[in-house]
């Protein structure tokens, strides 16, 4: 199974440099996320694993053979999949076509399809009507699938849960649990901390594209640092709305 | 960061002095080529700025998000009208020529009113058509244009008693013209009218949200390309005293784009680049390499053709991309006093702000929306909730006019809504997207900005000739302000193409914050925030609301909805499933099964 570090890593546009210095590390079959605010360098991370932004500096090697300055196809073929942030579908393309592009790297046989629709039952109902037919929650189930036909070997999603309602990110969820369970090594970025250390092992918290946290989920969970900006609940929305009247 | 004894002034816009310093040193490079130089570069002088001007109109078009096949014909209007009227019935030429360009704007006029309503690849053909139509129709008018033949014997350009014969004076008339466009437009992009233009690129819809008459600006900028064309048009005939159809065809108008692109289409100081850089090029290649190697004219063609490819590689922006770097950034200072952003006063006081009756829509075949009722009050924050594909973007739509529903009835702030998108905004009623709606290659500050538009006066001319300071300084220190209030003032000068997601949905906020809403329709404004950040907007809209401002939510996160709203709309596969209490909804059966789960 793989293991992935970043060491030294370096990303930016333009510029402008979005991380700098950056260290993770993923064991085999470790689920991990990372957290940050709004503009901290997480999607940049992701993009810069996958060759999407080259690295200028730093090495990303899985199982110790370097993949930094791979281009994206050749990390694909190498099992490195992308779930990206805005799903990214072939919108005129029919949910089986897209899924059988998501294959078109590593050949993806016949059973990895049957694979997919057992994961998600709604996508074999939906084969033959156009990506951008779905709704929000069957286009992420889509973009899902669509990665785990190309068979990854380290599959990294940005922002699943993001513009999902509540049951739907739950079923997402619980797919990326099972997925863990099969052995999968997982990178998740999310916006909802609390949803992501529920499944997560380890996490790393990212602010102006520098690792300012990290440690195991119950450790993170239990960390006063992230309390409120991070996992706050229905009590702090309650005072965050009430502060406007006190005065 | 604000110190509190500084006025608002008028801002300090250093593109806007950059524009004008670049205008001065090309009208004063080209008189001194004029006065200077062999007679032969004073006549590749004038072709240079006359190619320069009709281009000039074609970026225009483009920064627009248009495109025209058929710019040579605008100008082949203005010279065969300026040239007629000038010998054919005796006119003075300068009336000539101002009639012979005003023809050839009507003919804009009347050409985009019938072409503008096409989508996608249609106005590249129509123009294309037009662009062949007129070539043939000058052909075949040959008792009136001389036909294949030519028309000869243009008498000078004359203004009052003054000739203007000495060819000399001629280029520096004609590149005193193209310094005044050129230091126009740039100054007009990052104007009120210029925002606008870019708005519209962007996406038609969000411009409309904001009060631009989309099919009113779009054919304005076709008609001022179309006079652009029909002045270098007018001016070529007065200059070389004989027309033929030849320099206005499909060829001519293929090589104003060209030039465009290689100069870059994102400036007007790129189709003078543009212009000045084939011409350059083209002489190069006839003169210099094509006589040492002894190259025919298809190898000398196949060259420029490899250099032009080489170039737009290397940058693929146009010459202008690489010479971008040192122009100087938009910005505008922030304003020392804070001003606030109140909601208007419109609506009848006490009244429902929206109320939507059984309102149902059908797609095709499919119900997308059946009878779903309900209103927001005044002082009010409404969350409208259910699972993904139930409706809600629809019910969004058809609230605000974008979607006329199939049954039932809106009132949106005391009438039906308006028919016309952009009469929205004035209604106060203003809106984020589900998928954000930024315009990439403007600064955020500008972004924002520009959600004050309807609120401005301020039009083409005052953009271009910096008459519109005043209005300006104070839409620039809204901007700030909503921009302050939703805490991204940091990046208020980075490009919002840079932005993360969540940042640009809360870049939306603040540009419908700055139109002034009575009612704001947030889409899924949360989305990409983590809850620190979520925690601020619950914050910012019970303030709004405190303020007199009522909100229609759509969103996901239920800690936040359930939190931040007075009142809570479900819907589920087209239909209202129940309207009631955030405590109620949470402990509805039918909601926990069909949306929140367990």
């Amino acid at each position: 199974m793989p293991h992935l570090r970043v060491s030294g890593l370096n990303v930016g546009y333009g510029r402008a440099t979005v991380i700098e210095s950056l260290d993770i590390d993923v064991k085999p079959g470790e689920l991990v996320t990372v957290l940050g605010a709004n503009g901290a360098g997480k999607t940049t991370l992701l993009n810069g694993v996958m060759g999407l932004c080259p690295p200028r500096a730093g090495s990303v090697t899985l199982d110790g053979v370097e993949l930094a300055g791979l281009r994206p196809e050749q990390l694909v073929g190498r099992g490195v999949v992308l779930v990206p942030e805005r799903r990214e579908l072939f919108g005129n393309l029919s949910v089986e076509v897209n899924l059988r592009l998501g294959g078109y790297r590593t050949g993806a046989p016949p059973k990895s399809l049957e694979r997919i629709y057992g994961l998600f039952p709604i996508l074999a109902e939906r084969r033959r009507q156009k990506a951008a037919t779905l709704s929000g929650g069957e286009q992420q189930m889509l973009a899902v699938g669509r990665a785990l036909m190309a068979e990854p070997r380290l599959l990294m999603l940005d922002e699943p849960s993001i513009g999902l309602a509540p049951l739907i990110v739950q079923e997402i969820l619980r797919v990326i649990g099972q997925l863990k369970s099969e052995g999968l090594t997982i990178i998740l970025v999310e916006q909802n901390a609390r949803l992501a250390l529920s499944v997560a092992d380890r996490g790393y918290v990212l602010e102006v594209g520098r690792i300012v946290l990290q440690g195991s989920s119950a450790e993170l969970s239990a960390d006063p640092r992230l309390s409120q900006a991070y996992l706050g609940g229905a009590a702090d929305y309650a005072a965050a709305r009430d502060q406007v009247y006190i005065d | 960061m604000t110190s509190p004894q500084q006025e608002i002034r008028p801002s300090w816009r250093r593109p806007g002095i950059a524009s004008l310093g670049v205008a001065i040193g090309l009208f004063a490079l080209a008189c001194a080529i004029a006065v200077l130089g062999p007679q032969y570069n004073v006549t590749l002088l004038v072709t240079v700025g006359l190619t320069a001007l009709a281009a000039m109109g074609l970026t225009l078009l483009l920064i627009a998000g248009q495109v025209s096949l058929g710019q040579a014909a605008f100008m082949a209007i203005g010279a065969y009208g300026a040239a007629i009227l000038a010998r054919e019935h005796g006119m003075p030429s300068i009336l000539a020529l101002l009639l012979g360009v005003a023809t050839s704007a009507i003919a804009g006029f009347v050409v985009g009113s019938i072409t503008l309503r096409l989508k996608g690849h249609f106005l590249p053909l129509a123009t294309l058509a037009i662009g062949i139509a007129t070539s043939a129709g000058i052909v075949a008018a040959g008792p009136l244009t001389g036909g294949a033949s030519g028309f000869g014997q243009i008498p000078p350009l004359a203004i009052g008693p003054f000739e203007l014969v000495n060819e000399r004076a001629y280029a520096i008339a004609v590149w005193s013209i193209v310094a005044v466009a050129g230091g126009g437009f740039s100054r007009l992009l990052h104007s009120r009218t210029g925002r606008a233009i870019a708005a519209l690129k962007t996406n038609v819809e969000m411009a409309e949200v904001f009060g631009v008459d989309a099919a009113r600006l779009r054919l304005l900028v076709f008609v001022v390309a179309a006079t652009l064309a029909g002045l270098s048009g007018g001016l070529y005939a007065f200059y070389f005293k004989f027309l033929s159809p030849a320099p206005f065809g499909l060829t001519s108008s293929i090589n104003l784009l060209i030039a465009c692109i290689f100069g870059g289409m994102s400036h007007p100081f790129g189709a003078v680049l543009g212009a000045t850089a084939i011409t350059a090029l083209e002489m190069l290649l006839q003169n210099t390499v094509a006589r040492m190697f002894g190259l025919s004219g298809h190898v000398e063609m196949i060259v420029f053709g490899l250099v032009l490819i080489g170039v737009l590689l290397r940058w693929p922006g146009g010459i202008w991309s690489a010479l971008q770097r040192v122009w100087p950034a938009f910005s505008v200072a922030r304003p020392g006093r804070n001003i606030e952003l109140t909601p208007s006063k419109r609506g009848a006081e006490g009244e429902d702000l929206l109320t939507v009756t059984g309102i149902a829509r059908n797609f095709g075949g499919l119900k997308a929306l059946q009878g779903v009722s309900f209103s927001v009050g005044p002082d009010q924050i409404v969350g409208l909730i259910g699972p993904n594909g139930a409706g809600k973007s629809t019910t969004f739509n058809i609230a605000t006019g974008l979607l006329a529903p199939s049954e039932g009835s809106v009132v949106l702030m005391g009438a039906p809504p308006p028919a016309r998108v952009s009469d929205l905004v004035h209604r106060g009623v203003s809106r984020t997207f589900q998928h954000v709606r930024i315009v990439p290659e403007r600064t955020v500050l500008e972004n924002v900005a520009f959600g004050a538009y309807a609120q401005g006066r301020s039009g083409m001319i005052s953009g271009m000739f910096a008459l519109d300071r005043s209005e300006e300084a104070a839409t620039f220190a809204k901007a700030w302000r909503a921009l302050e209030i939703v805490e991204l003032d940091g990046l208020a000068h980075e490009p919002a193409s840079r932005l993360a997601m969540g940042q640009a949905r809360l870049v939306e906020v603040a540009r419908a914050l700055i139109s002034r809403p009575r009612l704001l329709l947030l889409d899924e404004p949360a989305a990409g925030l983590r809850t620190g950040e979520k925690l601020k907007l619950v914050t910012l809209l019970h303030r709004l609301k405190r303020s007199g401002m009522s909100v229609l939510l759509v969103e996901h996160d239920m800690d936040l909805v359930m939190n931040c709203v007075d009142r809570v709309v479900v819907l589920d596969r087209g239909q209202g499933l129940m309207i009631g209490h955030p405590d109620e909804v949470r402990r509805d059966e039918r909601v926990i099964a069909a949306y929140l789960g367990t």
